[in-house]
This record gives structure tokens, C-alpha cells and sequence, in this order.
């Protein structure tokens, strides 16, 4: 394309603009080419753009009362499509542009996103919490069981001290009966053995005695006690295992 | 060039080159000088050029020249007051920026 060409194209393309404005741009480019020189002819064509282009912008230049609406603050965007030379931001660069009028606000997409994945986390943290558990599951049974074996056996201690205490004094308050029977029986004939015989049996029933009252004692002081303790632990545990879940 | 530059900043560009000229300048020239400093496609003067005359910044007059006229360009007193006007605002902005700039040298 010549400068000719370039130059009747031009004013062809801006005939739907006012007279006066048609020419002070026609003017305006023939200057332009008779100032950059003949030889500069086909570098100021490229560079200028199409005639298509150079119109386009001198019409938007008018349209919007003389201001390019185009010169944002992020750098003048050319109204001709394509060439637009001082359109610094390259298109990486202009998506993430907060002056960009498809302004999507990346901080809070961002944003969003963040707290999505803090969700997925917590959500994850679950299931590893959950899997955790499962795995641990044998150790938390054995835990568990370890737990209950000695409360069995506290409880089993208990239950044998009682019954052997009960059974003691039971058996020696009988044999202290007996041994009194027979004492009164052995008065009459050896009376000097019938006495020790009575002493003994008297010795009996109060060691006898003595067990039933310890056993009175533990059946219904320690007894409860113990049970309290234990329906506690059992109730702490519990506890324990509804914060974890 | 990393920055861009808006519409105001390029007015004042424009109207600087301009009355860098006792006698006035002509497009030609003015593009190649803008362009000296920010990038700029050839075609994007001359609506701001039509802009400034408008708004009474600029003033237009024909010189002969070369067996030709040339249209030449020259700052009016409201594009002189209106360049003085952006030049205090660019001081004062750039002033901001600096001492911004200077703390977080100062903090790395």
C-alpha cells in the first residue's frame, strides 16, 4: 500500500465524519507522512496500521466527546482491534488486572477458594480422624479391655474379700456355737475342760464377730464407694471418646 | 514498559513535549518524542492532539515550510496552567510513591 492508497482510503473511511474534522485529520496524516519523509514512507504505513484502523481511532477520538474512553488507568487500549501498542499489560497480565472491566475479583475468587480448601480440610480431617480410629481401634479395645479386666478383678477382689470375710465369720460364730454346746456338755463330766472349752468357743464367736462386722463394713461402706469410682471412670471415659468423636 | 499510562498522564506528556517548543511543534514530532518515552502506537496522537485543541490546550496554526504547510502546535495559556496542574499532581503522587518505595527498601 502507498501513501496514496493509504491516504483515499483514510478519507474514504472517515466520509461519515464532520467536513472540518474529515480534513484536520486528512491534514493532520499528510503531515505526518510529509514529515516523516519519503523513505520513511512504508515504515510510517506499518506502522500507523490500516487505514481501516487509523479511521476507527479518530472516530472513537470524536464519539466520545474528544476522550478515547480507552485510556484506562491501566494504560491506553487502542479503539482499532488488534495493534494496540500501548497496551503495556500483556494478557496474563490484564486478566489479573484489577482494572480490568471483567473485574472477577481474583482475591475474593481467591478467597473463596481458600476457604473451600479449608473445608476439604476439615472434611479430611474428619476422615483421618475416623480412619485413625479404625486403625487404632485394636489398640483403643485392648486399651478398653485392660480397663475392664482390672475393674473385673477390683470388683472380683472385693467380691472375694466379702465372701471369705462372710464365710469366716459365719463359720467361726457356728464352730463358737458348737464349741459352747460342747463346753457345757464336757462341765459335767471334766468340768476344769468344759470352762477352756467355753472360753475357746467364746473366743470364736468374737473373731467371728469380729469378720461379720468387717464384712458389714465393707459391703456397705466400701462397696458403694467402689461402685461410685467405677460408674465414674467408666463416665470419664465416655466423656473422653464423645470430645474425640 | 511495566507501567501504563493513563489518559491524564499522556495529556501532560503531550502538552510538556508540546511547550518544550518556543515556537510550537508538529505531529510528527510530537509522536516521535512521546514515543521516545512510552510506547505508543503512531496513530494514537492524533485524537489526543484533537482533544487538547478542543478543550482550548493547544492551539493550531499553519506554517509555511518547505514549499508546504505544516500545522504546528503550541501550548495556549490553559494548556500551560493546565500542564502545571499535572506536573504539581505528578510531584506530589511520585513524592507518595518514592517515600513508600524508600520504607519497604528499608524493610527488606
Amino acid at each position: 500500500m502507498t501513501r496514496a492508497e493509504f491516504m483515499e482510503r483514510l478519507a474514504e473511511l472517515l466520509n461519515d465524519v464532520s467536513p472540518s474534522e474529515r480534513e484536520e485529520a486528512i491534514q493532520y496524516y499528510n503531515d505526518y507522512f510529509d514529515d516523516a519523509g519519503v523513505e520513511n514512507e512504508q515504515g510510517v504505513i506499518s506502522s500507523l496500521g490500516t487505514p481501516e484502523q487509523v479511521a476507527k481511532t479518530i472516530k472513537a477520538g470524536l464519539a466520545e466527546g474528544g476522550n478515547i474512553g480507552e485510556f484506562t488507568e491501566k494504560g491506553f487500549r487502542s479503539n482499532c482491534e488488534g495493534k494496540d501498542t500501548n497496551e503495556v499489560l500483556d494478557p496474563q497480565q490484564k486478566k489479573n488486572s484489577y482494572h480490568d472491566t471483567g473485574y472477577q475479583n481474583p482475591y475474593k475468587s481467591q478467597q473463596t477458594e481458600e476457604s473451600t480448601q479449608k473445608k476439604k480440610m476439615s472434611g479430611g480431617m474428619i476422615a483421618l480422624i475416623v480412619i485413625l480410629c479404625i486403625l487404632a481401634s485394636p489398640v483403643l479395645l485392648g486399651f478398653a479391655g485392660t480397663i475392664f479386666g482390672i475393674l473385673v478383678g477390683i470388683l472380683g477382689a472385693l467380691f472375694g474379700i466379702i465372701i471369705g470375710f462372710g464365710v469366716a465369720a459365719v463359720s467361726l460364730i457356728v464352730v463358737g456355737v458348737c464349741l459352747f454346746i460342747y463346753g457345757i456338755v464336757l462341765l459335767f463330766s471334766i468340768p476344769l475342760g468344759g470352762l477352756c472349752m467355753l472360753g475357746i468357743a467364746m473366743v470364736c464367736v468374737a473373731i467371728g464377730l469380729v469378720f461379720l462386722w468387717l464384712t458389714v463394713l465393707i459391703c456397705g461402706g466400701l462397696i458403694p464407694v467402689v461402685v461410685r469410682g467405677i460408674v465414674k471412670l467408666i463416665q470419664s471415659i465416655f466423656h473422653i471418646g464423645g470430645e474425640k468423636a | 514498559m511495566v507501567f501504563n499510562t493513563g489518559a491524564a498522564l499522556l495529556d501532560a506528556i503531550v502538552l510538556a513535549v508540546v511547550s518544550s517548543e518556543q515556537e510550537g511543534t508538529y505531529g510528527y514530532k510530537i509522536t516521535q518524542e512521546v514515543r521516545q518515552v512510552i510506547e505508543l502506537s503512531e496513530s494514537t496522537l492524533y485524537p489526543v492532539l484533537r482533544r487538547l485543541q478542543k478543550d482550548e490546550c493547544l492551539e493550531v496554526y499553519d506554517m509555511e515550510c518547505a514549499g508546504r504547510n505544516r500545522r504546528y502546535y503550541k501550548v495556549t495559556e490553559k494548556g500551560r496552567a493546565q500542564l502545571n496542574l499535572y506536573i504539581s499532581e505528578w510531584y506530589r503522587y511520585s513524592a507518595k510513591l518514592n517515600r513508600i518505595f524508600e520504607g519497604g527498601l528499608k524493610n527488606d
